[in-house]
């Protein structure tokens, strides 16, 4: 008990006083998941749109794949990123492996498929219905997309949300292709794990508590989105 | 504008829901388009507005004989249930002119024409969340009309509304149609409605046209039998 109080007085100076080694793996996780949920909703959003609103064939296949996607474990996705950009892998000449460029790509592999999936569910029933009334309106095609995603912000802003969420709470697919490299691959989650496993308590409350404290905005801003 | 429909077959699920050989609008001519539940009249108004494909046939449109990717902006189509944007009943009537890129100054001019004449000008800034489904359709109808378009097609708007909102709509299509010649097809299986709106009138049954003709000759004296059934009342299927 003494142990975590210690561990929680240490934190909060640590988070008070500005530690640089602190603010930086905060501002890298942020950045890395805001860069990867960009990407992620520029494929995922007219995916989901797509898949949802258009019969085409093997559609039911399709949808199984998404939903099942939707909870691939962590570690997976980072042994295929892993295995595809290590040295002998088919993209190993791009020598991006431990970088936080391969971070990206690991989170992307995990957040696509949650935000298709949700954009996929909200435009499933009344999408065509939005869609013909655009249409018959005189909407041109890229008029219909925006559309689509105007009429369906709140699932497609909570799809976006999920998604962040997801990037910045993941631990095990960016060990593996990140490396945990201090000062240039080394996320909140990945800090936490190796603080602990050194006995700094400290620290790793200190990020602990800043990963809760970005929980807490995420969830009141989804629930903003979603008008609860 | 007119409408010529040739030879036209459409199937869902290998079942045929419209089989007409030939069907004629006349340009600037108020059309009401007749039938019972499955008779195919919704299918054949969206296969006017390009929202289905036919299996065979085809439909043309204007003097030219156009096919309906050139004339897609001169046309537009009420649905029973129309959508309407989330968001306030100005930007909803202006969405259609916005889309086809009419200047701002005509737009608000029409805009605020159209909420007048169908009583929406105390809700023009309202959520359309917030209204009625009179008034929503009564938004639909002006969005519609707005576009000023050359064949208007309406797909039962007037259903299950209120007596009121069914006078003020019908007052301003028959206004709308005789100041603008607009074609206007409109799709009912109320008679009483039909015989109030229509210049020509036509019923369909089973996807196949069973009579048409101007209105007077087909109210008065319908040639066919299964047009009288229905007109008199009687469940035809």
């Amino acid at each position: 008990m003494e142990n975590i109080l210690q561990g929680f007085q240490g934190a909060l100076s640590l988070i008070f006083s500005g530690n640089r080694e602190v603010y930086s793996i905060i501002g890298l996780s942020l950045s890395v998941s805001f860069i990867s949920v960009v990407i992620s909703m520029v494929i995922s959003v007219p995916a989901g749109i797509v898949i949802g609103m258009k019969e085409f064939p093997l559609r039911k296949a399709v949808i199984m794949i998404i939903n099942t996607l939707m909870g691939l474990p962590p570690v997976i996705a980072g042994l295929f990123v892993y295995l595809f950009l290590s040295r002998s892998g088919p993209l190993g000449y791009l020598g991006i492996l431990h970088s936080p460029k391969a971070m990206i790509i690991a989170q992307v592999l995990l957040i696509v498929p949650i935000i298709t999936g949700i954009t996929m569910a909200a435009v499933k029933d009344r999408g065509t219905l939005v869609k013909n009334t655009a249409y018959t309106l005189g909407a041109e095609r890229m008029q219909m997309l925006w559309i689509l995603i105007k009429e369906f912000r709140t699932s497609i802003g909570s799809s976006l949300i999920a998604g962040y969420g997801r990037a910045i709470s993941e631990v095990g697919a960016v060990m593996l292709v990140g490396g945990n490299i201090k000062g240039y691959t080394r996320v909140m989650t990945t800090a936490i794990v190796l603080e602990t496993n050194m006995g700094n308590f400290d620290q790793a409350i200190a990020i602990g508590i800043v990963l809760l404290i970005l929980f807490f905005l995420i969830n009141i801003i989804l629930q903003r989105v979603q008008g609860a | 504008m007119r409408v010529q429909v040739l030879d036209l077959i459409k199937e869902y699920d290998g079942v045929r829901v419209v089989d007409i050989e030939g069907l004629f609008f006349e340009e600037g001519r108020f059309h009401v388009l007749m039938g019972p539940n499955g008779s195919g009249k919704s299918t054949l108004l969206e296969i006017i507005a390009g929202l289905t494909k036919p299996e065979v046939g085809r439909v043309l449109y204007g003097d030219r004989q156009n096919d309906f990717a050139s004339v897609r902006k001169r046309i537009t189509l009420v649905m029973q249930r129309s959508y309407l944007f989330n968001t306030s009943v100005y930007n909803n009537i202006a969405s259609g002119m916005n889309y086809r890129g009419i200047n701002k100054s005509i737009l608000r001019e029409r805009v605020l024409k159209w909420a007048e004449a169908l009583d929406l000008n105390l809700l023009l800034y309202r959520n359309v969340k917030t209204l009625s489904g009179g008034e929503r359709q009564r938004v639909a109808l002006a969005r519609a009309l707005a576009l000023e378009p050359d064949l208007l097609l309406l797909d039962e708007s007037t259903a299950n509304l209120d007596p009121e909102s069914i006078i003020i709509i019908e007052k301003v299509l028959k206004d709308f149609q005789r100041e603008s010649g607009t074609t206007i097809i409109f799709v009912t299986h109320n008679v009483f409605q039909a015989k109030r709106l229509a210049e020509s009138a036509c019923l369909l049954m089973k996807g196949s046209v069973i009579e048409e003709g101007e209105s007077k000759e087909f109210f008065n004296n319908p040639h066919s039998e299964l047009t009288r059934g229905f007109l008199g009342g009687e469940i035809v299927y």
